[in-house]
């Protein structure tokens, strides 16, 4: 999605489907790989919160193969979603991560992506 | 607890494509030094101990899954052993250059990786060449800790499972699968070893030898991540 946002400041938000707005927070800040980390989704659209939805982050390194690194976000109500999960430090150096965010309301299906660094 | 559960499967799908896709990368001068290293007592030795190493990273794996698996937590668990997988990255460095300057015929090592206890003597016994092969077994165990981002992201499954048994099984099955292109690594190597062995085995050395600084470097790096 090449949204030009710091993940390690702030929630970044993209655009799930026509009139569907997602963000996507990591937390705490800054992003570090081996550490629990919090991953919070707030989904919305032009009627305000969409609740009711499956939202799964798949983690993942662009370039290497690092298994599936998925986790299931769990619905807290008003729009938001929260799961937890782990991103495994590479010890090659890489520090570049793919967040791809698998929402499906309904019958409808999306998916957006995020690029983030972690320490 | 049926071994067709989506979580077994994507462990041993996973150390399978990771394994030609990922680990190669990393272990493949590892299993290549290994299996140079016993090939002068023959093809069979050098696959013999290639078999020996990889036994023995799957049960370091198998451990670390059980241990994640019944903490639950894999960042407690890893957080304790961050020291002893940056030694293992120096050890692996320090026993590939070792092993890089034999094979090249710089060093004569003559065993001296071997282990000889009792039970390693009687059950060598029990096998051809069996004693330089079996030498590879506790250095597979050892080498299992090895950092690796792949096998992070098992671990960090089997500690999902909260269970010593599954996660255990988790990190069993990711080993199981990355066998085939660890070996394949390994054969790989005796076949060049043995058909250019005149001519370009010392380079293999040599090689090797930059593949264990190369770890080093990398055990540095991860200790300054620490």
């Amino acid at each position: 999605m090449g949204e030009d946002c710091n993940l390690h400041e702030q929630a970044c938000a993209a655009v799930l489907a026509p009139g569907v707005a997602v963000t996507l927070d990591i937390s705490p800040k800054p992003v570090r790989a081996m550490t629990d980390l919090e991953f919070t989704v707030s989904l919305s659209d032009r009627n305000g919160p969409v609740d009711g939805a499956q939202v799964a982050l798949d983690l993942s390194m662009p370039g290497m193969f690092m298994g599936e690194n998925r986790s299931i976000l769990s619905g807290l109500g008003n729009g938001l979603y929260q799961g937890k999960g782990v991103i495994p430090k590479c010890p090659s150096g890489k520090t570049l991560w793919r967040g791809d965010l698998q929402v499906q309301v309904g019958d409808v299906t999306g998916n957006v992506w995020f690029l983030f660094s972690v320490k | 607890m049926t071994l067709n559960e989506p979580l077994f499967l994507a462990a041993v799908s996973g150390g399978l494509l990771g394994g030609f896709g990922h680990c190669i990368g990393m272990c493949g001068p590892i299993v290549s030094a290994v299996s140079l290293k016993s090939s002068r007592e023959g093809t069979a030795a050098g696959m013999a101990s290639v078999a020996f190493y990889n036994v023995g990273r799957v049960l370091t794996y198998s451990a670390l899954g059980a241990a994640m698996g019944a903490a639950g937590s894999f960042v407690n668990v890893t957080g304790r052993l961050a020291h002893i997988q940056n030694m293992a990255l120096y050890v692996s460095g320090a026993v590939m250059v070792l092993m890089g300057l034999d094979i090249a015929g710089l060093l004569r090592l003559s065993g001296r990786l071997e282990i000889q206890g009792r039970w390693i003597t009687r059950l060598a016994g029990r096998w051809g060449h069996p004693r330089t092969a079996l030498a590879f077994l506790p250095l597979g165990l050892w080498l299992g800790l090895l950092p690796c981002g792949l096998s992070y992201t098992f671990m960090i499954a089997a500690a999902g499972t909260a269970d010593a048994l599954r996660g255990g099984l988790v990190m069993f099955l990711f080993g199981l699968g990355t066998v085939p292109a660890m070996t394949s690594a390994g054969a790989l190597a005796l076949l060049v070893g043995t058909s250019l062995r005149n001519r370009l085995y010392r380079m293999g050395g040599v090689l090797v030898v930059l593949s264990g600084l190369y770890l080093i470097a990398r055990g540095i790096l991860f200790h300054a991540n620490l």
